[in-house]
């Protein structure tokens, strides 16, 4: 039984380390993301993006936060923040309300959000100040989500904010930083196994060495981020790497800018396209077509977007509207009707230090004054697009672009190589605590063993002691007895016949056939006589009879013995024989005794079963007393045998197997 | 009549001697081991030898087992000390022609040769009487009775059935009823119904 315990105990050890082992098995991503939270029917509601424009929205967010703040669930307030935060963004959409519910939530609650939704916030802040302009105040904001990740969330919101730095950095020109964010996000979002935002924030590299010139860089970390959004299967990300494409081509002139628009255009007719993204793509078309000289066409798709870019709050999707506009006016060889507009529009775009803007707003006045052959018009615009062009990239700027670039692979591949001996470290832990567990288990085992045994060697120990004291103390006893029968019967008689010597012959000699009967009755008690020559059966027979006669108890037998072992074991067999019938006949009580001894192929049988009243076995042996029964079992072991003794309130049974010596 | 003497007590021997020469036989070898006497036996082939049972080199018992086991024509026997039933049965196994005590010897020894003479067994009385267990005082019909057919017969009076009674003594239900008819014939009872526990109850309840 303790065998079966031990093993079962390794088992579950083993069960244990190899759970903990399978734990980590894909080796980048770290924090896999965890099964979706569960929502009640509001938090469903603030979800879906079609009710943003639905009149009772802020309204339903604003009353469910109250809510929550007023039962002090701080969390709770900030997890519906994040949900309308993300609808929001989702969703393209700038609310100037929603911005300030945020920033009265953190002015006062900051310190008791937890840090999962705080990035969170943090991450939608900026990118609603992001979308409205404001860049200092999104970078403030953005920079103050990247906390230190501890999960799944912290992580991928962290990623969120490096990648839309990595987007603002671009626009306001500062490429290393835009470069440095990027890479960054493209790492946090590699940990949590997001292969969609992994292709976007390639993308934004991409187009930050796109806007340096490095075009060939550029179109390589663009197919590497394509190759990823098609693997996620995210929509966003597959038009997002199309669109960077597009710009690419088209800044590249590529030969294949008219082809790639047109699968573009089919790209988004298949799959489930925003609006907004539609007329990015849209607008790539316009100018395709104006371009190619198909105005109808591309005017067409201008009146059918018009609404939509009237309406729409996404700064890049007006601005795409507006260039490919600008391509079709001037393709008319109108002067643009919204000239004005542009013009009046720069100040503020300088303020914001947004770069690629400015160019682009340059690029439409410049083509316009071309048009309207205002030439010293044109020049002007010419010679500001190339400073603001030049704000955006110079070439130490490139060599920079790359360094970074090649400074975060060999950072990156650090990283790799500090995570693989971590879990190394881990895993060696691991076995370590394993091989400790089981050494301390067997220790425990063993020391418990030798404890048992210990036990077992003292009350063997005890129990032999006291046999052998009694042992003496028996023979002592024994030679008492025969000195009183030698003094009492035999010398007593030689007095008397002593005495009577003289008298009658008949007399004298009736007198020393008393003395031989004593002499004869001393001897029998001592040893059987003659025992090695008539051997084994028929001196329990006589010793059955014997008792039968002297106790009036009846013992059957049962004896097939042809005489296997020696004399001497034969003796020892004996006195186990009628010292069990002793001890029956003082204590058990018993209607009749039954001796059996059997010669099997392999052992010899003794039996010595009674239906008496029993008793408690191992107490008794361990008793002190009960010399009788420790003869039994000292005499079995000297003539190389074992007995069992077992005892109920049915009877007792003693059993002995003797091996056969082959 | 050529006769051969083996004793390891020169008195006992001599003793011995005299006697079976005072009753007219002639005693042709004397010796005080077992060895030289199964020796004389092997070579002289006497008609009779008297042996003692205790011997130096080899016993009476073991001389007795060789003359048995080779079929010799002397007849063996055993004047010895040993009144123990156990003793005299070994050496009935080897069909032994007499078996005498030391202490009866006077009486004994003449009946036995004459006995053995003849041609037939001669066992002292004495040993015999042995085994016999001293209860004359009780029921005389019930000392017919062997122990275990009393311990039956108890057990009947405790309206015990046969095969109660065969667990109770260790033995089988045919061995009780064998006992049972042995008991009826032994008591001369007549073969009725219940017979026997109605003696039983009658006699020893």
């Amino acid at each position: 039984m303790p065998r079966n315990y031990v093993q079962y105990l390794l088992f579950c050890f083993l069960v244990i380390a190899l759970s903990c082992q399978s734990g980590n098995k894909s080796q980048s991503v770290v924090y896999s993301k965890p099964p979706e939270e569960k929502s009640d029917t509001v938090e469903t509601y603030l979800k879906d993006g079609k009710k943003l424009a639905d009149k009772n929205y802020v309204k339903t967010y604003a009353v469910r936060i109250e809510k929550h703040i007023k039962k002090g669930e701080i969390d709770s307030a900030a997890r519906i923040l994040a949900i309308v935060g993300e609808t929001y963004y989702v969703n393209y959409e700038l609310n100037q309300e929603f911005i300030n519910t945020q920033l009265q939530f953190l002015k006062t609650y900051e310190k008791q959000i937890s840090v999962r939704y705080l990035s969170n916030l943090y991450f939608h802040i900026g990118s609603q100040y992001y979308e409205k302009g404001s860049t200092d105040s999104a970078i403030s904001f953005l920079n103050k989500g990247l906390v230190e990740p501890t999960d799944y969330y912290t992580t991928f919101y962290k990623g969120n904010c490096l990648y839309m730095l990595s987007i603002i950095y671009m626009n306001i020109g500062q490429h290393d930083k835009s470069i440095e964010a990027g890479l960054k996000a493209q790492r946090e979002f590699e940990m949590v196994g997001d292969t969609a935002r992994q292709a976007d924030a390639l993308d934004a590299v991409g187009g930050m060495l796109r806007v340096s010139r490095d075009y060939d860089e550029a179109l390589k970390l663009n197919s590497k981020a394509y190759k990823l959004a098609l693997l996620s299967k995210d929509t966003n990300s597959i038009i997002g790497t199309c669109l960077s494409r597009l710009s690419l081509y088209n800044e590249m002139k590529h030969p294949n800018f008219f082809a790639f628009v047109d699968s573009a255009v089919v790209f988004a007719n298949q799959l489930n396209v925003s609006k907004e993204n539609k007329i990015l793509i849209y607008s790539y078309k316009v100018s395709q077509l104006s371009q190619q000289k198909k105005l109808k066409e591309a005017q067409q798709i201008l009146s059918e977007y018009k609404d939509i870019y009237q309406r729409t709050t996404f700064l890049n999707a007006k601005e795409h509207y507006e260039l490919a506009l600008a391509d079709y006016e001037a393709a008319k060889g109108l002067g643009s009707p919204n000239i004005k507009q542009y013009e009046s529009l720069i100040p503020e775009i300088k303020k914001n230090k947004d770069f690629v803007r400015l160019c682009i707003y340059y690029q439409i006045l410049k083509d316009d004054a071309v048009q309207k052959k205002n030439y010293e018009r044109a020049y002007e615009y010419q010679s500001l697009l190339e400073t603001a062009s030049d704000s955006i990239t110079n070439i130490k700027m490139r060599t920079k672009v790359k360094e970074l670039d090649r400074k975060y692979q060999v950072e990156k591949k650090e990283q790799q190589i500090i995570l693989q001996q971590q879990e190394i470290t881990q895993k060696n832990t691991y076995i370590a605590l394993l091989v400790a567990s089981l050494s301390g288990l067997l220790l425990a085992v063993f020391a418990y063993y030798s404890w048992q045994r210990q036990k077992l060697l003292r009350q063997e120990k005890t129990n032999s002691m006291n046999f052998t004291k009694q042992l003496l103390e028996n023979t002592e006893d024994e030679r008492k007895r025969i000195a009183s029968d030698l003094h009492d019967s035999i010398s007593h008689e030689l007095l008397n016949l002593k005495s009577i010597f003289s008298q009658d012959l008949s007399v004298v000699n009736k007198k020393i056939d008393t003395i031989i009967n004593d002499i004869r009755g001393i001897s029998r008690n001592l040893h059987p006589v003659m025992f090695d020559k008539i051997g084994l059966v028929p001196n329990v027979e006589q010793l059955v009879e014997r008792i039968q006669n002297q106790n009036n108890f009846f013992i059957s037998t049962d004896m097939l013995y042809t005489g296997v072992l020696t004399s001497a074991d034969e003796l020892q067999i004996y006195r186990i024989i009628q010292e069990a019938l002793t001890n029956i006949i003082k204590y058990a009580k018993a209607h009749a005794a039954k001796i059996t001894v059997l010669e099997e192929k392999d052992k010899i049988l003794i039996e010595i079963r009674d239906n008496g009243k029993g008793f408690d076995v191992k107490q008794a042996l361990n008793s002190g007393k009960a010399f009788g029964l420790h003869n039994i079992i000292e005499r079995s072991r000297v003539i190389g045998g074992e007995a069992n003794i077992s005892s109920s309130l049915e009877g007792t049974i003693i059993t002995i197997n003797i091996p056969r010596k082959l | 009549m050529r006769i051969l003497i083996a004793d390891d007590h020169p008195f006992t021997l001599m003793g011995t001697k005299g006697f079976v020469e005072s009753l007219g036989y002639k005693v042709e070898d004397i010796c005080s081991n077992g060895i030289t006497a199964y020796n004389l036996i092997n070579t002289h082939q006497p008609n009779i030898a008297i042996l003692d049972i205790n011997m130096p080199g080899m016993d009476g018992l073991e001389v007795l087992e060789k003359v048995y086991r080779q079929k010799l024509k002397t007849k063996v026997i055993l004047l010895t000390m040993h009144k123990e039933m156990t003793v005299f049965k070994k050496a009935n196994q080897f069909e032994v022609s007499g078996y005498i005590l030391k202490e009866n010897a006077q009486e004994d020894l003449q009946l036995c040769l004459e006995a053995v003479k003849k041609g037939n067994q001669y066992i002292s009385k004495n040993l015999e009487n042995d085994l016999l267990i001293d209860n004359s005082s009780e029921n005389d019909v019930l000392n017919k009775l062997t122990f275990t057919e009393k311990k039956i017969l108890e057990l009947i009076a405790q309206q015990k059935t046969s095969k109660l009674i065969a667990e109770m003594l260790f033995i089988s239900e045919k061995t009780v009823e064998g006992h049972r008819t042995n008991i009826i014939n032994k008591l001369e009872l007549p073969k009725e119904k219940n017979v026997l526990l109605i003696w039983a109850s009658k006699h020893l309840s």
